[in-house]
């Protein structure tokens, strides 16, 4: 599953809802949580279960970002369905929490008469005591397919004057190693400035460097310009091309390691070209703004 | 009506109007010229002779105004324009009676003219009606039906003497005391005066309305002084902010800047989009962000592009600055970035809407479009585009350049969102037709785009690529579920106007409202 962008659509918002899945988003998160007041959590669950059941979300994974407190958060996934793909679980600070969800999980697709396993779950990490255990996190379960953070909370537990960049290389950077560690996929937060489109291709950029595969947009304007920023340039595919077909050579042969330009590639790496290749070729990127030439630092993508 | 028959697209259209025998529609370009020009008057200035006046009451006596004439106006000042107003007051205040207009375009600012026509000051107006007028021409204001024209085929007309003006009231900008006038200069300018060119060629006589009379010679002529017979000088011919009302803002809809990218993106993958490019884009939020996306794509691949034809703005301005285009052919300004750059670069051309879209002279610029983005109020199964009236059959619009423009592009693309609230905008037969289908090619939605099966060249084209593509029905089938079923158009078998196409040719009828 690519897992570029992800569209946060407001679970009490009819017309967003229904719009949801035009805008070629990887992921569209039907949010339950922060954008739906209290007491409205009813209301809200009853529009998203009736949006995924009437809307054609595309090309779109549906995910839903439940309410963190374990009551609330059950009856958030029992609005899920089997055409959705999972959850998004904010304020995640234990592998406990992950183990609750995974038992309702197991139940709901017991019922369902679904694989198991069918529903993901992508952990957000949003304090300090998350943070710290992010690694144990990403590792508890096969469910998580990525893990991310929410820069505000997070930067407000750590102590920060407020979400700046170089005060949260660490902590982006920790959740970048736990989840690569765990093969899964590290997602950067979102991007809160929707009218400034260069700091959007900017920050993206940024989070490419880090090692992030994805980030979330807040307005669906946002989707397409992600989309280009993450999609891999022209020598990024073609150096995953050597390393598949180099892989696939010396599977072929029965070889165990993997030889690119002299050099040993481990199977980490071999993955990692895989899911560059799958993105190269990724519908969603409508219009490709990328420019033909790449120069000279690698940073050459609009 | 006289008497009716079909025409090629299946629609119902008078075989004789005003006691003048006109041909049913029969395609694109199945009907060609016939015939000659039609001639205006000879005029002379002798040396001593002095154009000016003070006053439009004095202008009206000087080209002996009389009942019964027809008199034009141009649309350059849009809702900004006080000279229409001015002018049919001073004819109202001389007591003439029966008047027949042929504006460009009517706008909310001209509400005025419908006491006029109640009062039998004005007899009929032929000229794009959009708002109020054409509200009350839908309850039967006028005593027979009007012309709703293209702005080339307006040129058309009067051309061929169809459509004859006795008195073209222009306003300028700009204008010296022999006449030579612009829209560019002065501190009520405009833009370029594409309108305005036609009725100065062939109306009997022309006043030039101008608030800004400077020494002789203005260099910039959009009007020559050798079409002039009076200059009217005014306190002010109107609004300048005026130019940038209604449909000149670009979209900031999620939804509709996703129907701008798609269509950029179906033009790339038709193969069309490369050096030497030009196309046309219309002033509504959609087309303005397709121009935006339009340039950030060529700019991206290193496209230049040969010209672009406007109605311009200033998004199109940008390109031309920033080297995606080569030039500009320019007949009216959308927004002041467009006014301040036909006045300042060279490679920004002011040209005619007789050159822009009349299909019947020897060298129409839409006919060299590779590309055109347009709106619609409606699409049905055919592609037959409506602009002119709502599902509830109200005349609301008029042509504008839509059907010059999808006639001559050799891909016109029309950008409409699936649904308006919960209104659809693709349906089983459009109430008007404004532009046939067989010259409309890709429609573009949020939810998918569709190619009109008689391109099998850009069907073809498009084969294999990401883009949602569907058919049109589909599309219907897809809006009838998401905004459910319309009520169909509560209409009189009465006509009110008639849709001429470019040609000269009826391409349909709009009815009184009941």
């Amino acid at each position: 599953m690519l897992m570029r962008s992800r569209l946060y659509v407001p679970g009490i918002q009819p017309k967003m809802l229904a719009a949801g899945g035009v805008y070629g988003a990887d992921i569209v998160v039907l949010d339950l949580e922060d954008s739906v007041p209290a007491d409205r959590k009813d209301e809200a669950r009853d529009l998203v279960s009736e949006s995924i059941r009437s809307m054609d979300f595309g090309r779109s994974a549906v995910f839903i970002r439940v309410n963190s407190d374990r009551e609330t958060a059950e009856l958030d996934m029992r609005v899920l369905t089997p055409a959705c793909a999972g959850i998004l679980f904010p304020k995640c600070e234990s592998v406990d929490q992950i183990r609750f969800i995974d038992t309702v999980f197991d139940r709901m697709e017991g019922e369902m008469g679904i694989d198991n396993g069918h529903f993901k779950i992508i952990p957000i990490i949003e304090s300090a005591l998350g943070l710290s255990k992010a690694g144990e996190i990403a590792l508890s379960e096969d469910r998580i397919v990525a893990i991310t953070l929410g820069v505000e909370d997070l930067s407000s537990d750590l102590g920060m004057i407020g979400p700046d960049e170089t005060a949260l290389l660490f902590a982006k950077s920790t959740i970048v190693a736990a989840a690569r560690a765990a093969g899964i996929e590290p997602l950067d937060s979102v991007f809160s400035r929707v009218d400034d489109a260069d700091g959007l291709i900017e920050a993206c950029r940024y989070s490419k460097s880090l090692g992030f595969s994805g980030r979330g947009a807040i307005h669906p304007n946002q989707v397409e310009t992600i989309h280009n920023a993450f999609a891999p340039d022209e020598r990024e595919v073609e150096r995953a091309r050597l390393i598949v077909e180099a892989a696939e050579a010396a599977e072929a042969k029965g070889i165990g390691a993997v030889k690119v330009d002299g050099a040993m590639v481990d199977p980490p790496v071999v993955k990692r070209a895989q899911r560059t290749i799958e993105a190269a070729s990724a519908p969603g990127s409508v219009l490709d703004l990328r420019k033909v030439e790449a120069d000279d630092t690698g940073e050459g993508e609009e | 009506m006289t008497g009716t028959t079909e025409n090629s697209i299946g629609r119902t259209v008078p075989t004789e109007v005003r006691g003048r025998s006109v041909s049913p529609y029969a395609g694109v370009f199945a009907t060609g010229p016939a015939g000659n020009k039609a001639t205006p008057p000879l005029g002379s200035h002798r040396p001593s002779d002095d154009k000016v006046v003070d006053s439009i009451a004095e202008a009206i006596k000087r080209v002996d105004l009389a009942d019964n004439m027809t008199v034009s106006f141009h649309h350059h000042l849009r809702n900004g324009d006080w000279v229409m107003n001015m002018v049919m007051e001073e004819i109202e205040k001389a007591g003439l009676k029966g008047m027949r207009l042929l504006p460009s375009a009517i706008f909310p600012c001209h509400e005025p003219m419908i006491a006029m026509a109640e009062k039998g000051v004005i007899d009929l107006i032929d000229g794009s009606l959009n708002g109020p007028l054409g509200r009350a021409a839908s309850s039967g204001l006028f005593p027979e039906p009007t012309f709703i024209r293209s702005h080339g085929g307006r040129t058309r007309a009067v051309e061929s003497g169809e459509a004859h003006i006795d008195v073209a009231f222009l306003a300028a900008s700009e204008c010296d005391p022999l006449g030579n006038a612009n829209g560019v200069n002065g501190p009520s300018a405009f833009g370029p005066m594409g309108f305005a060119w036609i009725d100065a060629q062939y109306a009997d006589r022309v006043v030039v309305v101008t608030d800004n009379l400077v020494p002789y010679p203005v260099t910039h002529m959009s009007i020559p002084s050798t079409h002039v017979d009076v200059v009217a000088v005014v306190p002010q011919i109107g609004d300048p902010e005026g130019i940038m009302s209604g449909t000149t803002r670009m979209t900031r809809s999620p939804s509709r800047l996703l129907i701008a990218r798609y269509a950029v993106a179906a033009l790339a993958d038709s193969g069309y989009l490369k050096d030497g490019f030009s196309f046309q884009a219309g002033a509504g939020g959609i087309s303005l962000a397709a121009v935006g996306y339009l340039h950030q794509y060529m700019k991206a691949k290193g496209i230049v592009g040969s010209f672009a034809m406007g109605g311009i703005t200033g998004v199109v301005v940008d390109m031309l600055r920033e080297g995606t285009l080569e030039a500009i052919l320019d007949a009216q300004a959308f927004d002041l970035a467009a006014v301040r750059s036909v006045s300042e670069d060279p490679a920004h051309v002011e040209v005619s809407h007789y050159m822009f879209g009349n299909p019947h002279n020897k060298g129409c610029v839409t006919h060299q479009q590779d590309a055109c983005f347009l709106g619609a109020t409606e699409v049905d199964l055919d592609f037959n585009v409506n602009v002119n009236t709502h599902s509830d059959g109200l005349l609301l619009h008029g042509i504008g350049g839509h059907s010059d423009a999808a006639a001559g592009s050799r891909v016109s693309l029309i950008v409409i969102p699936l649904l308006r609230g919960r209104i659809p905008v693709i349906v089983d037969d459009v109430v008007t037709v404004s532009t046939p289908g067989d010259s409309v090619d890709i429609v573009a939605t949020e939810r998918g785009i569709a190619i009109n099966p008689v391109r099998d060249d850009l069907v073809d084209a498009l084969k294999g690529s990401d883009l949602p593509i569907l058919d049109i029905g589909d599309l219907r089938k897809m809006a009838i579920e998401m905004g459910g079923g319309i009520d169909e158009p509560e209409l009189t078998d009465e006509p009110i106007a008639y849709v001429e196409y470019r040609d000269g040719t009826m391409l349909d009828t709009i009815y009184r409202v009941k």
